[in-house]
């Protein structure tokens, strides 16, 4: 918007909507042409920091938890499962794909995971940068 | 200029029937919900919105153009569905035509369907129903009546706020039913629970076992709706829901 160009601040409100709703739609373009591309589906997914851990929720409907591939690095996690239950439209792939970058790096000795009514969550500790524990008189 | 809502029906009289309304929202409960009592019970379809604020998009169900936001008439109850997440400059003019709509076809109350973010809902086998509304008699009523907990504290965001507080402020009994669902997953298992609650609520029975027994494939269904819905969710500061209100009164 130029600097001569004065707008209301609706109307300013409203073409800040309309930026969001676009950016929004250009996400779900990618992922649904990157579903059609590779024939893979990126599952809903969640990721929260809380405290120490880095806590990484997949909603998987369809998936056994023997047929889940998971690899975890200190940056990012990946995981590949077959989705088993009929799907609604031939469009869709039948594999679950998702690799994601983490906000932080984690530890990878401290990665649990466990799937429980078709989500998987994934728990892993931050790494910690080496401090000294200071006694406060 | 202002957005508007119009609503457009074949009803002339509700006779004191219910509004049940189930737009997109937390875990997609209230959606699951109300898409499921038209399908189990055959509803008729009676109505629909419309908004300049609404996309320019149109379902196409078996060759057929289908409304975005549509109304649907049973024998106790009227049901109001969206195909979208409502848009944020939508939700006001909404709330407000809703109310006045039901005041004018002698609509007896409006009870909002949805979902409460449990951030331990894996942990959760049963859902709980929490209660709110547009004043305490009617939280107390239904907490009684469907043996639910009244919601004492807490925030509730995006269309079921509006319509709790317009309803607050004109005197219009607004239920608002909470089950504890996941956040940014369609809930098929706290639909249930809300569906449970349906013989007390508007005298109706239905099996929620093909419900149950479908869940993965409605979940597999409603991912993109879902999608969207999170985004809107944000825009309207839905996590808001998982905040207990400051303590001055």
């Amino acid at each position: 918007m130029s600097v001569a160009e004065r707008v209301s601040p609706w109307e300013w409100i409203r073409r800040l909507q309309r930026q969001m709703e676009r950016e929004a739609d250009e996400i779900f373009r990618s992922i649904k042409e990157f579903e059609a591309r590779t024939g893979c589906i990126i599952p809903l997914h969640d990721l929260v920091e809380s405290g120490d851990e880095v806590i990484l929720s997949v909603d998987l409907p369809g998936v056994i938890k023997e047929d889940i591939t998971l690899e975890v690095t200190e940056t990012q996690v990946t995981l590949e499962a077959p989705c088993r239950t009929p799907l609604p439209s031939s469009k869709l792939g039948r594999r679950y794909l998702l690799r994601i970058d983490m906000p932080t790096e984690l530890d990878t000795s401290t990665v649990k995971a466990r799937l429980q009514n078709g989500v998987l969550e994934v728990r892993a500790l931050k790494k910690r940068a080496r401090g000294t524990k200071i006694k406060v008189e | 200029m202002s957005v508007r809502a119009e609503i457009y029906d074949r009803i002339s009289d509700a006779g004191g029937k219910v509004i049940l309304q189930g737009f997109p929202d937390v875990g997609l409960v209230g959606s699951i919900t109300v898409t499921y009592l038209v399908d189990q019970l055959q509803l008729r379809e009676v109505g629909y919105v419309d908004s300049e604020a609404l996309p320019p998009i149109t379902t196409i169900r078996d060759s057929e153009v289908k409304e975005l936001i549509r109304i649907y008439e049973g024998r106790t109850f009227i049901v109001f569905l969206s195909e979208i997440p409502i848009p944020s400059n939508l939700i006001r003019p909404l709330a407000t035509a809703m109310i006045k709509w039901a005041r004018e076809k002698n609509v007896g109350r409006i009870y909002c369907l949805t979902g409460l973010a449990e951030p331990n809902r894996l942990e959760i086998e049963t859902p709980k129903i929490f209660i709110t509304g547009s004043n305490g008699r009617l939280v107390d009523e239904l907490a009684d009546r469907l043996e639910a907990e009244a919601l004492r504290e807490g925030f509730v965001a995006g269309i079921n706020a509006e319509l709790v507080k317009q309803g607050a402020r004109m005197g219009y009994d607004v239920g608002v039913l909470l089950a504890q669902s996941h956040y940014n997953y369609p809930d098929p298992g706290a639909a249930a629970q809300l569906l449970l609650k349906m013989p007390n609520l508007i005298d109706e029975q239905v099996d929620v076992n093909p419900l149950l027994q479908s869940a993965e494939m409605v979940r597999m269904q409603l991912r993109d709706l879902m999608r969207r819905t999170s985004d809107t969710m944000g825009v309207m500061q839905k996590s808001k829901e998982l905040e207990l209100p400051p303590v001055y009164r």
